[in-house]
């Protein structure tokens, strides 16, 4: 037996890292990418409150920006104070440069509007919620939506105003801003403030007509129908078709005015009740004047007209002075001031300033060749009056102030006025032409003979007619052939009626007799020789 | 059994099938010959109307007076033609054969009418023919007074074809009576 030595085995050690590693590194580095990957794809979490959850459903609804999913609803959950609803989105992490702290977000479903019907598409696809971007540069996770579809694009070019509207007839968001007949905006907003009572109406007027609005522009309700009467007929206008049905808001510049200078947003403007108003209701440059009344001025109110000749130049600017001023200025004046303003941009068609000078030289003129003022009716119905400014023949007048306001004398009135009135009554009664109408009245009398005479012949025609009518019936007369017919069919008739009369007796006597019928015995004969008692 | 009824059904249709000798029926006119109307032209027309005639003489089998209340109606004696017309063809006939005066005539227009109310108009069981009732003229809302008769013609044989010449006779004489009070 020989001794071995084991054998020892020898353990080197070696260098570097064992390739059995690299499997498992592999594996890690793709999981790490794929976690990176799905970090990257989570999305971006934000919230948008609104005020309730119709249409929207959670893990169903969309979030689009121009008709492109951006997101979708995750959850939907009531806000702390459970008067509206958050709605936790995510948003495609692509698609976080939209999230701007100015955006907005509103859910689009069908809808039906004064201007028409919107989100017809979503009746089969479902409500979705729609983001506009904002212009901002930061970004949020939070947002209020809106309760309604923003009607201009915020990020639209264009300008937004603000009409200020005392009354007249309400509009609505979404009803146009037109300009010559053609839609350049929208209305955005409505406002009422309660202490000015007016209403706000925020509105936005697109690139490039936003060009067209100027610090002279006068914005006017275009809703409905303007019917005028003119010389050359009636004429019915209106702003567009939409404004028609919807109502709408139009603007332009006047033509007496330049456009002046470009406005800046959110500038302020007032709204005119219509066009007209423009005309009639917008600030002139004045001249106040003063008229010392005797007579009474009820019915005289702030805004009534003063005319020129039928040509309106003014208006009343108060229908009379107050008391202390009245006797600050004059003590012991009993006639009423009553304060006019004239306004001659109404008569030049020009508004600028060398007009208020100039009118100013010439009423002083005027008034010294006779201009004098007449407080007439301006409506009989309701008594409305108005002043009225003409020469006086004679030609003649004086120019005196009270206080600050140059005077516009008065013309007589009164007695005198109603004896003027009453000679230019018989005046106008003198030139009647009355013979020509005595002769017209003879005229129409003959006429009316004429007329008289045809209703004769038309009578003597009814007559004949009638002679006629008699004659035709002749053929239905006792001698006529039809009559003989008529009568021979009935004899007729009365015949066979009489031989069915006894048959009908016998059966109402016998009803079998039709089928078990005794022939009748002899009859019975009417003899001579019967009256000598032979028996019957 | 089935013979028997067989027998009796043969029986019940032998016996409805079984005739009677029935008598024959005889049918009368009251004109004997064709009545041709002759007029004399610009005589004055009067019309005849039979405005009423008993109800019971309108029929066409011949009504006798059996006796007093009592009528007879003979089954196989009838009248050719309504009563009411032979009445009024022969009268008019009679009237225009008897007078050259006056025109009768069945209608007219605007003329005189003699308007004819009869009440009894047939022959008695013992021979008698009776004619009765009322007449009178009336033109252009003038009416005359009326005028009753009562004609009695006896008749020559037994039979209604003597009773029916007798008729004939009756209304000759009410012709008659009609012209006098026309005169």
């Amino acid at each position: 037996m020989t001794d071995q030595q084991p054998v020892i085995p020898e353990i080197k050690n070696k260098k570097g890292i064992s390739w059995v590693w690299l499997l498992p590194i592999i594996a890690a580095l793709v999981g790490g990418g794929l976690l990176y990957q799905s970090w990257l794809n989570r999305g971006i979490d934000i919230i948008v409150q609104f005020d309730d959850a119709q249409g929207i459903e959670a893990r169903r609804t969309l979030v689009k920006y121009r008709n492109v999913d951006i997101g979708r609803v995750e959850r939907i959950r009531f806000a702390d104070d459970g008067k509206s609803i958050l709605t936790d989105i995510k948003i495609n992490r692509d698609a976080q440069r939209f999230l701007k702290i100015d955006s907005h977000f509103w859910v689009v479903r069908p809808r039906i509007g004064a201007t028409g019907i919107s989100g017809v598409g979503t009746l089969l696809s479902g409500a979705y919620i729609a983001l506009e971007p904002g212009e901002e540069k930061n970004l949020s996770d939070s947002f209020v939506g809106l309760s309604r579809p923003p009607v201009a694009s915020p990020s639209e070019a264009g300008i937004k105003l603000d009409l200020i509207s005392y009354g007249g007839k309400s509009l609505f968001e979404g009803n146009p801003v037109v300009y010559r007949g053609i839609s350049v905006g929208v209305v955005e907003s409505i406002d009422f403030d309660i202490e000015d009572r007016s209403i706000t109406y925020g509105i936005f007027i697109r690139a490039p007509f936003d060009k067209l609005v100027t610090s002279n522009t006068h914005f006017w309700n275009a809703s409905g129908i303007t019917v005028s009467t003119s010389v050359s007929g009636i004429e019915v206008d209106f702003s567009s078709l939409e404004s028609l049905v919807a109502g709408g808001v139009a603007f332009d510049v006047p033509e007496d005015l330049t456009p002046g200078e470009a406005v800046s947003e959110s500038t302020t403007f007032k709204l005119y009740p219509s066009q007209l108003a423009t005309i009639e209701e917008r600030q002139y440059e004045t001249i106040t004047y003063v008229i010392l009344v005797e007579e009474t001025v009820g019915g005289l109110d702030t805004g009534a007209p003063v005319e020129y000749r039928g040509i309106k130049i003014g208006r009343v600017a108060k229908p009379y002075l107050g008391f202390y001023e009245t006797n600050e200025i004059r003590e012991n004046e009993t006639r009423i001031p009553v304060v006019i303003n004239i306004e001659p941009a109404r008569i030049t068609q020009r508004s600028n300033e060398s007009n208020i000078e100039g009118f100013t030289e010439h009423f002083e003129h005027w008034i010294k060749n006779g201009l004098q003022a007449r407080i007439e009716t301006a409506n009989y119905i309701t008594g409305s009056l108005k002043v009225t400014l003409d020469f006086n023949p004679a030609g003649v007048g004086n120019y005196e102030t009270f206080g600050e306001y140059p005077i516009i004398p008065l013309a007589e009135g009164g007695f005198a006025s109603l004896l003027s009135k009453t000679d230019a009554l018989l005046e106008k009664l003198n030139a009647l032409p009355i013979e020509q109408l005595l002769q017209s009245t003879d005229q129409t009398v003959l006429v009316a003979q004429d007329t008289l005479i045809s209703m004769q012949s038309l009578v003597n025609t009814i007559e004949s007619t009638m002679k006629e009518v008699d004659d035709a019936l002749q053929g239905v007369q006792p001698d006529s052939a039809v009559y003989h017919r008529l009568m021979s069919s009935l004899d007729e008739l009365e015949q066979t009626l009489l031989m069915v009369q006894p048959m009908i007796s016998d059966i109402s006597n016998k009803p079998n007799s039709l089928i078990f019928s005794d022939a009748a015995p002899e009859d019975k004969e009417p003899n001579p020789d019967n009256s000598s008692g032979e028996d019957k | 059994m089935k013979k028997s009824v067989i027998l009796l059904l043969i029986t019940i249709l032998f016996g409805c099938v079984t005739t009677e000798s029935v008598p024959e029926t005889h049918y009368y006119l009251l004109e004997d010959k064709p009545l041709v109307m002759q007029w004399e032209e610009g005589n004055q027309s009067v019309s005849v109307e039979i405005v009423a005639i008993p109800a019971y003489l309108q029929q066409k089998n011949i009504v006798m007076l059996e006796q007093s209340h009592k009528l007879y109606i003979a089954n196989y004696h009838q009248w050719a033609v309504d009563l009411d017309t032979m009445l009024k063809n022969v009268l008019v006939f009679d009237l225009n054969q008897q007078t050259d005066a006056t025109n009768f005539v069945d209608t007219c227009r605007d003329c005189e009418k003699l308007k004819l109310y009869l009440d009894s108009f047939y022959p008695t069981f013992d021979g008698n023919i009776v004619l009765t009732g009322y007449f009178k003229f009336s033109k252009a809302n003038v009416t005359s007074t009326g005028h009753t008769f009562e004609i009695q013609v006896r008749q020559a044989t037994k039979g209604y074809l003597s009773s029916v010449q007798a008729m004939r006779k009756a209304i000759s004489e009410l012709a008659k009576e009609i012209l006098k009070q026309k005169r």
